[in-house]
């Protein structure tokens, strides 16, 4: 595997620009914006960095070039795993850079009053960044591999439309039954952060286990 | 070293019907038009396609059951696919040396440079040729016991192309075990490379036969309308008429020449051949 995350560590050190973007917008957003902003920034740079590991994918498929490099001594198994293991760095290593130089932005401005503050922020970030990228990464890879670039955004937003109209009607349908949904919400409110964090991280690896199982089950159906 | 038996694979408007063999020491030629199955047939065998029947065999094994270990011996040369375009020779290196233990970084580097192929500008600016003398450089830079190539000297000119066939003769000169799988539309290159060929048409293998006897006992004849009445077609593997009155393919060479002095005997060539084969008709 670790030939395949050299192979997309290169590919991420050739895409130069698209990084001086994501740094700049991420700075400014930094600089000249408020405190709520950090944590924003944080969300921000892994999800862009997300994007990325799904470029790989497209890089890898131009000019059919998937075909040749599954003629190398590489299990499509493993080619699957490397892109979630890739993710897994690079937005943990990039949200963790970001982090850190908003905190220190954050120090700098007087933006913190205490160390409580400075764990809001990180925790908001962070929290915010490994759910909207493990959602991201877990649809878009599988349909990614299944479908291409193009065809997968296309996929995409039907199924936001999908998940749009099942909302739409799963409200009319409570209103229908007569079910108290503010108060279900109300009840999870009560939740404590730690039960409701240790949840949603259950549910966020449980979608990524299977997305990955998917994925592999995608490519090794594929053919070339 | 490769066999398939029977492999098959069904499209919507082509079917796969191919049954061959590689045999170590060997270069195997591989021709057919457009369409005829060539890259079909090389992809069941590199396993980029599953066969819905069949077995594909490689290194006395079934095919399925290669691994990571069974294709570092492979190298392979594609018609339409190779390297990540966005990436560049030197940025490959670290990712062939961990996937390959005897890649010879400074044999390969010292090639790409006699090429003029250059270490730090992304795959996808370089020509068609180019692109096709690194992956060719490549396959032959890690040992591989077996080589698979598809259309390997398509963009070249000739003195690349030339170059290239000699590095093929040599690779094989230095180990007896090596063998070579090469499909080319170029018949000179094959005729003077390979010690057998294979050829395909519209999904099936319709001819095969080493170069030698290829080159030395098949012929065209060609005649008059009353030659070719009176001509014993027992020998004859395919005709067609023609302004002047028959052309016939012949295995038997010798035959003719001996018994019909007045027919004109043509020595023969993959190129002859293929459009024999594909446009005559049977006697």
């Amino acid at each position: 595997m670790t030939a395949l995350l050299v192979k997309d560590w290169k590919l991420l050190k050739g895409q130069r620009q698209f990084f001086m973007v994501i740094i700049g917008l991420a700075a400014f957003y930094a600089i000249f914006m408020n405190e709520t902003a950090m944590s924003f920034v944080v969300t921000y740079i892994a999800i862009m960095m997300a994007m990325f590991t799904l470029s790989t994918i497209s890089y890898d498929e131009y000019n059919n070039g998937a075909a040749f490099l599954f003629t190398l001594p590489i299990e499509r198994r493993e080619y699957v795993l490397e892109k979630y293991v890739f993710a897994a760095i690079v937005t943990g290593v990039s949200s963790a850079v970001g982090l850190g130089v908003c905190c220190g932005i954050g120090f700098a401005r007087g933006y913190f009053a205490s160390a409580g503050d400075v764990v809001e922020v990180a925790v908001s970030g962070l929290v915010g960044g490994v759910v909207v990228v493990c959602l991201l990464l877990a649809l878009m890879i599988p349909l990614q591999l299944k479908f291409g670039v193009e065809k997968s955004r296309m996929v995409w937003i039907g199924g936001i439309m999908v998940v749009a109209v099942l909302g739409f009607g799963g409200a009319k349908l409570a209103q229908l039954l007569d079910v108290d949904v503010k108060g279900i919400i109300g009840v999870l409110g009560q939740v404590s952060p730690v039960v409701a964090g240790a949840v949603l991280f259950v549910i966020l690896a449980v979608g990524v286990a299977v997305s990955c199982v998917i994925s592999v089950k995608i490519v090794e159906k594929k053919e070339f | 070293m490769l066999k398939l038996r029977n492999v098959k694979k069904k499209y919507k408007d082509f079917e796969l019907d191919c049954s061959m063999e590689v045999r170590p020491g060997m270069i195997t030629g591989f021709v057919g038009k457009n369409g005829a199955g060539k890259t079909t047939t090389l992809k069941a065998a590199l396993g980029l396609i599953r066969p819905d029947g069949g077995e594909v065999e490689l290194f006395g094994k079934p095919a399925a059951v290669l691994g990571k270990a069974g294709r570092t011996r492979l190298g392979v040369v594609l018609a339409d696919s190779g390297f990540c375009g966005y990436l560049t020779i030197r940025d490959l290196l670290p990712s062939l040396e961990r996937m390959y233990p005897k890649f010879d970084r400074a044999a390969f580097l010292e090639k790409c440079n006699r090429f003029h192929l250059s270490d730090n500008k992304k795959i996808k600016d370089f020509s068609t040729g180019m692109r096709q003398k690194l992956h060719v450089l490549f396959a032959l830079s890690h040992d591989a016991r077996l080589l698979i190539l598809d259309e390997p000297t398509a963009g070249m000119d000739v003195l690349g192309r030339d170059e290239i066939l000699d590095m093929f003769r040599e690779y094989m000169e230095e180990k007896e075990d090596r063998a070579m799988l090469v499909s080319s539309h170029i018949a000179g290159d094959l005729e003077s490379l390979c010690d057998d060929i294979y050829m395909i048409n519209d999904g099936h293998i319709i001819f095969h036969e080493e170069t030698d006897a290829l080159l030395g006992d098949y012929a065209l004849l060609k005649m008059t309308r009353e030659q070719y009445q009176k001509l014993d077609k027992s020998h004859v593997l395919r005709f067609r008429e023609e302004n002047y009155g028959y052309s016939c393919l012949t295995d038997q060479k010798a035959f003719y020449m001996d018994n019909y002095p007045d027919v004109t005997v043509e020595n023969n060539g993959i190129d002859t051949l293929i459009t024999m084969m594909i446009r005559g008709e049977r006697v």
